[in-house]
């Protein structure tokens, strides 16, 4: 899933000073599970942003909230298509993907990030989110008996470990595991280690076109 | 404050017995079920400070209560710190039914301290 973090207030708050009729749109999927986009976040932000109003700031601006099962496809957008012609903007709790087809949906109303989109992971404890895809386009898990080097290794190697690992943590963060560490006593597990052996040659990123598009039948 | 623990049947409930001017008392069914939204709905409705009074972990017939409550507790600082307003504004007691009245009472103080400072500066 898609993991992002609510923007600091002041910064939303710098953004809605211009407008004066603006929709607090949350999404209810990937955001809603990291706490940062869903119902319970619309309300938070909106509640946040009257108390900017007692302080004085954004004085007489109307605020409206809303929360849509996703943002990322238009048929859920059908929803608000009348009230997106009540206000002059809509601060959106959805990640990058969703600001984007929001804005294509709506041309006329001006879409505002709420959220810093950061990557595509899992939730490892209470709280915490970790890291575990990258969208490379070339998936190399089967290798790396199901643990990503791209991700999980701080410099992305595809043969590792590199000199830097100790004590089976890495050298960019001691706390952190080593990635290629993970993924040797994982093939250890799996009696695959001589996986390993095989010399896997750096990716041609020349070749590879942004933005991607794929047509799925 | 939990409407079962502190304040159902604990000191919160004799110390509240005498109304005390200016403190508005939210039973909620558990801490852990505390939100973000509801600490900062508080100063929404024109609260000066939210004291949050959880029942302690060996007393909590849940888990983790007390972490949830705190992380709600930090979040909701962190808001109130982008609003222009002082994180000492919110406070998460736990601890001892004997500590709790004590606590609450030096809670006020930093907040009263708080207001009468912004109403000289002239801030709001």
């Amino acid at each position: 899933m898609i993991v992002a973090t609510r923007k600091p207030i002041e910064e939303i708050i710098g953004f809605l000073a211009p407008y004066d009729s603006i929709l607090i749109l949350g999404c209810g999927t990937c955001v809603t599970v990291c706490n940062s986009g869903g119902e319970r976040e619309v309300a938070l932000i909106h509640s946040a942003l009257r108390v900017a109003q007692t302080k004085g700031l954004l004085d007489g601006k109307r605020f409206h909230e809303y929360t849509v099962k996703r943002q990322c496809d238009n048929e859920f957008l059908e929803a608000i298509k009348g009230k997106s012609y009540e206000v002059d903007a809509i601060l959106t709790l959805a990640c990058g993907v969703g600001v984007q087809v929001l804005a294509e949906f709506f041309p006329h109303v001006v879409c505002i990030p709420g959220l810093n989109t950061l990557f595509m992971g899992s939730s490892s404890k209470l709280g915490i989110w970790d890291e575990r895809c990258a969208g490379c386009g070339d998936c190399r898990l089967y290798e790396t008996g199901g643990i990503c080097p791209i991700t999980r290794c701080a410099k992305g190697i595809l043969n590792g470990p590199c000199g830097g690992s100790k004590d089976g943590k890495c050298e960019v963060d001691r706390e952190m595991d080593c990635g290629w560490i993970m993924i040797y006593e994982r093939l250890l597990k799996l009696g695959r280690v001589q996986t390993l052996r095989t010399y896997v040659p750096p990716r041609e990123y020349s070749l590879k076109k942004k933005p991607k598009r794929v047509m799925i039948a | 404050m939990c409407q079962y623990g502190l304040f159902g049947e604990g000191s919160l409930a004799r110390f509240f017995s005498i109304p005390k001017t200016g403190v508005h008392i939210v039973p909620v069914l558990c801490i852990g079920k505390l939100e973000t939204e509801h600490i900062v709905e508080a100063f929404e409705l024109n609260a000066q400070g939210v004291f949050i009074a959880a029942c302690g972990e060996e007393r909590c017939a849940r888990q983790n209560t007390e972490m949830f409550a705190k992380l709600k507790a930090e979040r909701a600082k962190e808001i109130i710190q982008g609003l222009g307003l002082e994180p000492e504004r919110i406070r998460l007691f736990s601890g001892s039914e004997k500590d709790v009245g004590k606590t609450l009472d030096d809670f006020i103080e930093v907040v009263s301290k708080i207001i009468l400072k912004r109403t000289l500066t002239g801030e709001r």
